[in-house]
């Protein structure tokens, strides 16, 4: 029987021992008497540290020593692009968070007393909050290289020509605030010494191989010696991409030789993991009445915080799908991350694209309404289609499934609009908006690859290994449904190694929506040299001609005498061989030109639409979202109903995007008031997958896990616009702005009343 | 000072010796060793801690260990027989209500007091049921449908 | 600046079988003792360190403040009767509908399992969501200590925002208001951020009978838009004996955020506040007419 475990829904390889509870998060991972640690952290905005006492706070009962700057014995600086941020400040904080030092304690109430008995003394420093004061010509340097982190362009034709042509033109300023991922499992890890004397963490990651380079340095050792572990990971959303507890556990591991732990409270997670980038966007779209867009000029600058982390990123990738998946000819695009003594923005699901998409799905609104075309008929008239040419001047030569997602969100559009009743409640209004995006899968026009390799022990067990980081998204149970199918080995016989640095390879991180597509591809790409290896033992071991045999359903077979037919593990076992075949895989890109932003970014692009329908209550500002239609250009979907997951989640993000997220620094410090939606906060989701082959991929497929997110918010405020007649440009859409708008709105909303 | 906790954990009684200061929650994580039950915000805002107190769903976080005395406390542990899953987890799996997992066991929790006292509850009151609970992965229509299912079969 | 996990301070533990030792252990503490029964405000507190008592008194298990009791014209609520008892019970749905619906919107099913009426009173909380509605309802609380016992209206037992008025060797003992007649119409409203789990932003009890087609016994009390929740008479003195006309009500409407303001003074949050309380209440107001007309 053949196998068949592309496009079908098996269980979750990780989900039994996680409905029984027995998985092992951060904090739930054991280890023989360990220290407990607790980070000191910085209660200044911006202040030379002008000395750190720990005398008191080593007196405390069970306190065995407290770590700073000093005892670190290498690199003191980390960050994934710019090594700017300190494991520990020795001479200035530049946010309310900087650790400063580490107290490890026999109990974890010692180790908490101490932390209050750790005396700064500080010298303040004038400090700067927003990017624009920041870019001002004399204001305070954050880092001595300046507080411009990045300025990127994207030019192409002529955007003053570009405006001449248009017959309407829509400028408007949108603004959106800092995110927390608020992943469910606050960081949390253990370190240890092991058998080998590599200093080891276990922690949640995005990418061990990452976090092993950065500890490596810190500690000055070679990378040998270090070994990182993800565990059981609750979420990451991008907040695990960065260094939170590794180098932590890391150090105290290296000089005091026995087991630490460290578990940070939610607060602290508030408090000093990084945020979705504040971006601020001038946006200007001209377009000719027959619906052709003409020329876009966008103005994009962000909040990078304090410390670099993927502000560069972020600053690129908005500015790289500033038009959204729609042709525009003249385009100039410039987009600038400040240094600011804010918490520092990182990665965050669709770096920089959630923000841009707001933008322009507004944009597009805007432009529709002036035309007075339908905004479905709009964006399909402007949408990207095979052989256009994007905002970098790449040419797309498959897989567009931006047309047929509009196709398919306009059917369901034109059911609800045909539905319409009266209602005795005049203070709601329903509207409906569409939100479409684009987004390029895996790292911007830089090398992002993936290994992997695929075993088969003497013993004929098969074993894949892989460095993904599966933060519960699903990567494990894809990558084992690829290596079975192109194996012809049943998933449970198949034996997963993951996220180890000990075991496994560099796979690159668990972000960009890339595992699918470039791990999955590097999977594939293992499972073939395995094969060809396997049939040159075969070869011998069978005395035929090797280009006669082949591999099929997890068997050797004879292309001509049909009698031959040899299970593949049989092979490893009769020869008592191991066979290993390494595969790897970096998507074809091509650099972006660092003055126009030309270039190739992303070797293929994920394509969705999103139909938000929603009631606001006129009289208080709330806003219900009802429904939500989320159609998604997948390539294809390997498992169905984990791309169903990814949808849902990332409309529930949406929805807290879009109305009610907004991080405050020193004030939303707990769930308390840091609100995301609960379950009677979502809208009914009704997910659409188009599956326009990818080529390039593995089974064709692409990414979908930052796509899930980016078109919802954009929706949810196109129709929010529909039922009031008014526009919201500042996120969130809060009960407060949207009775503002409603305030401003002329014809205080349309007449379509609901059922 | 500690104090002299005797509870049914899981269906079996047991004594312990545990500081008042600290919360049930500490008690099953650190002195019983059940990390099942999770800590996701330590104040009750996310529900990840939440266990059955007497049948009802609470959340660990919140209550000090001595208001365990003489209670009956079910955690996600319970639900499992040796060898084979509860009808919640079996259905949470099929219906792919778990992605990174953190929030279920006490969502699984709160599903278990919800059928017990209503065997088919309609949509909204499995929303309502599981509202104590945050989750950032999942949107948590699959876990609504999840539970939804389990109450069908019964019925069947 | 620190952080805890799951930690607390050290304190003792008390749990008093009988209501005279609780007070006696009460005044012994010379106020270094706190109260606990269902502990879903105070057990923040302590994890924050806003309060570090020597001694908590858990009095969940006094029978003197247990269940739900009916007498002729009462309905007696004890203290330590939760949220999810007090949303639940026949009788209080039947005789005081108003708080019935208040407790069922409270904070999520597990904190509505923990948290009790008479918490939520002590806790004092502007936006606490049981108050306005036990305000409307003329409740009053008995408070016993080993030396007195007193009955006081809700309203005297607050003193400040997340400050009560008992004395630190007092115990609030039982919640006691009259029954609502069959003909009272009553309406609460309850606006947050979110649907679950969400600090009210706002929120509203009222109630009144119909006479003859005027407004009679008009009780009205709004939450967290007061620093210490309270009735607004001045409201209630302007409807009060009036036919429920739609200018009167939008007038009445008026009164309600005059009166706020009067008390709160402008905020930052006014602007918003101010017309949505309005609408708030028009909403509760016809919710309840309604009501009336149906009674008929």
């Amino acid at each position: 029987m053949p196998i068949k475990q592309i496009g079908i829904d098996i269980p979750k390889v990780d989900a039994n021992n996680k409905v029984r509870g027995v998985a092992q998060f951060g904090a739930d991972l054991s280890v023989s008497s360990p220290l407990h640690l607790k980070v000191v952290r910085s209660t200044k905005h911006h202040a030379k540290v002008i000395k750190i006492k720990t005398e008191e706070a080593s007196r405390v009962k069970g306190v065995e020593r407290i770590f700073t700057a000093q005892d670190i014995p290498g690199k003191h600086l980390v960050g994934t692009i710019t090594k700017d941020q300190p494991v520990l400040v020795s001479d200035r904080v530049r946010y309310v968070g900087d650790p400063l030092a580490i107290v490890a304690a026999q109990t974890i109430e010692a180790a908490e007393e101490a932390v209050k008995k750790v005396e700064i003394l500080y010298e303040d420093l004038p400090s700067v909050h927003t990017p624009e004061e920041a870019l001002k010509p004399h204001a305070p340097l954050i880092h001595d290289h300046g507080n411009l982190l990045i300025e990127f362009q994207v030019v192409k034709g002529d955007v003053v020509a570009g405006f001449k042509e248009a017959e309407v033109i829509v400028e408007e300023l949108y603004e959106t605030t800092w995110v927390d991922h608020a992943y469910m499992e606050p960081d949390a890890g253990i370190g240890f010494m092991d058998e080998e004397g590599r200093v080891t963490v276990v922690c949640p990651s995005q990418n061990v191989h990452y976090d092993q380079k950065e500890v490596a340095g810190v500690l000055s050792l070679p990378l040998e010696k270090v070994r990182i572990i993800q565990c059981a990971t609750g979420g990451g959303f991008g907040g695990r991409l960065d260094i939170t507890v590794q180098c932590l556990l890391a150090l105290a591991t290296y000089h005091l030789k026995r087991p630490v732990r460290i578990v940070y409270s939610r607060e602290e997670v508030f408090d000093v993991i990084s945020k979705r980038h504040p971006l601020t966007i001038r946006y200007k779209s001209g377009a000719k009445k027959d619906g052709r867009l003409t020329a876009i000029e966008v103005e994009i600058l962000g909040d990078t915080g304090a410390y670099a982390s993927y502000g560069a990123t972020v600053g690129i990738r908005s500015a790289v799908h500033a038009t959204g998946p729609y042709q525009v000819p003249n385009i100039k695009v410039r987009s600038r991350m400040a240094y600011t003594n804010n918490p520092w923005s990182g990665a965050m699901r669709g770096f920089g694209v959630p923000q841009i998409a707001f933008a322009h799905e507004s944009q597009m609104d805007l432009l529709a309404k002036a035309i007075q075309m339908d905004p479905i008929d709009f964006r399909l008239k402007n949408a990207l289609t095979i052989g256009s040419e994007t905002a970098t001047g790449q040419s797309l030569m498959a897989s567009v499934g931006i047309g047929e997602s509009l196709r398919r969100v306009k059917t369901w559009r034109d059911q609800l609009i045909s539905v319409s009743c009266d209602s005795p409640r005049p203070h709601l209004r329903r509207g409906i908006g569409i939100g479409s995006m684009w987004y390029g899968i895996g790292n911007t026009g830089i090398a992002n690859p993936s290994t992997a390799q695929i075993e088969i022990l003497p013993n004929g067990e098969v074993r894949l290994l892989t460095g993904v980081a599966d933060i519960g998204q699903g990567s494990d149970t894809v990558l084992l449904q690829m290596a079975s199918e192109a194996l012809g080995v049943p998933i449970q016989e198949i034996k997963l190694i993951r996220a180890d640095t000990a075991f496994t390879t560099d796979a690159g991180a668990t972000s960009a929506s890339r595992q699918t597509y470039i791990s999955g591809n590097a999977v594939l790409q293992a499972i073939r040299h395995l094969k060809q290896e396997i049939l040159r033992e075969a070869a011998s071991f069978l005395q035929e001609d090797e280009a006669d045999l082949f591999v099929e359903d997890g068997e050797v077979r004879h292309r001509k005498k049909r009698c031959i037919s040899l299970p593949i593990r049989e092979i490893a076992k009769r020869t008592q061989k191991r066979f290993k075949g390494e595969g790897s895989y970096d998507p074809e890109t091509r650099k972006l030109d660092p003055q126009t932003g030309q270039g190739a970014p992303y070797a293929t692009y994920a394509f969705a639409t999103h139909l938000a329908e929603v009631e606001v209550d006129t009289e208080t500002g709330k806003v219900k979202v009802i429904r939500v239609v989320a159609c998604h250009d997948v390539g294809k979907a390997i498992h169905p109903q984990n791309i169903v997951g990814q949808i849902i989640g990332g409309v529930a993000m949406g929805v807290g995007f879009a109305l009610m997220e907004e991080y405050i620094p020193g004030e939303t410090t707990s769930f308390v008031n840091y609100l995301i939606p609960t379950s009677k906060d979502v809208p009914e989701v009704i997910p659409i997958l188009v599956e326009d082959r990818e080529p390039s991929g593995p089974f064709g497929a692409k990414g979908v896990g930052e796509p899930a997110l980016i078109p919802s918010a954009p929706a949810i405020l196109n129709a929010i616009a529909d039922a009031i007649g008014e526009r919201i440009y500042h996120l969130p859409a809060n009960l407060e702005r949207v009775l503002e708008a409603v305030k401003k709105s002329k014809r205080g909303g349309k007449t379509w009343q609901p059922c | 000072m500690e104090v002299n906790l005797r509870f049914t954990l899981n269906g079996r009684m047991i004594h312990v010796m545990v500081p008042p200061h600290w919360t049930l929650l500490r008690v099953l994580r650190e002195t019983l060793g059940l990390t099942g039950t999770k800590e996701g915000c330590g104040i009750g805002e996310c529900g990840a801690c939440t266990v059955l107190m007497n049948g009802k769903p609470v959340n660990a976080c919140l209550i000090l260990a001595p208001k365990a005395e003489g209670k009956s406390i079910e955690t996600v542990e319970a639900l499992a027989s040796q060898d084979s899953l509860h009808p919640l987890q079996k259905s949470f799996i099929q219906h792919g209500a778990v992605q990174c997992g953190f929030c279920t066991p006490g969502i699984l929790m709160s599903a278990k007091a919800l059928l017990e006292d209503k065997p088919h509850p309609d949509k909204e009151e499995v929303k309502e049921a599981i509202s104590g609970h945050l989750c950032r992965c999942t949107g948590y229509q699959q876990i609504i449908e999840a539970i939804q299912r389990v109450g069908e079969k019964v019925k069947r | 600046m620190t952080y805890c996990v799951d930690m607390i301070l050290p304190f003792d533990y008390q749990t008093p079988k009988t209501l005279k030792e609780a007070c006696r252990l009460l005044g012994e503490a010379k106020g270094k003792a706190k109260v606990i029964a269902g502990g879903t405000d105070l057990v923040i507190r302590l994890r924050n360190e806003e309060e570090k008592p020597d001694l908590l008194v858990d009095v969940t298990c006094l029978e003197e403040l247990k269940g739900i009791e009916e007498s002729d014209g009462t309905l007696s609520i004890g203290a330590t009767v939760t949220h999810s008892e007090i949303s639940d019970s026949s009788i209080v749905k039947r005789y005081g509908s108003v708080l019935a619906k208040a407790a069922s919107q409270i904070g999520s099913p597990q904190i509505r399992n923990l948290g009790t009426i008479g918490g939520n009173i002590i806790n004092a909380s502007p936006a606490a969501d049981t108050l306005p509605a036990l305000m409307v309802l003329n409740a009053v609380g008995r408070v016993v200590s080993s030396e007195s016992e007193r009955e006081v209206p809700v309203r005297q037992l607050l003193e400040s925002p997340y400050k009560s008025a008992l004395k630190p060797d007092e115990l609030l003992v039982r919640i006691q208001f009259k029954k609502l007649s069959q003909d009272t119409c009553c309406s609460f409203h309850r606006l947050a951020r979110r649907e679950a789990m969400a600090i009210a932003r706002m929120s509203l009890a009222l109630l009144f009978r119909m006479r003859d087609g005027n407004i009679s016994d008009f009780r009205f009390s709004p939450g967290a838009v007061l620093p210490v929740p309270d009735r607004l008479e001045e409201v209630e003195t302007f409807l009060e004996g009036r036919s429920p006309e739609e200018d009167l009500l939008r007038a009445a409407a008026c009164k309600v955020s005059e009166a706020i303001v009067k008390r709160s003074g402008i905020r930052p949050s006014t602007s918003y506040k101010a017309p949505v309380i309005e609408a708030l209440f028009l909403r509760a107001m016809r919710e309840a007419m309604q009501q009336c007309q149906s009674n008929k």
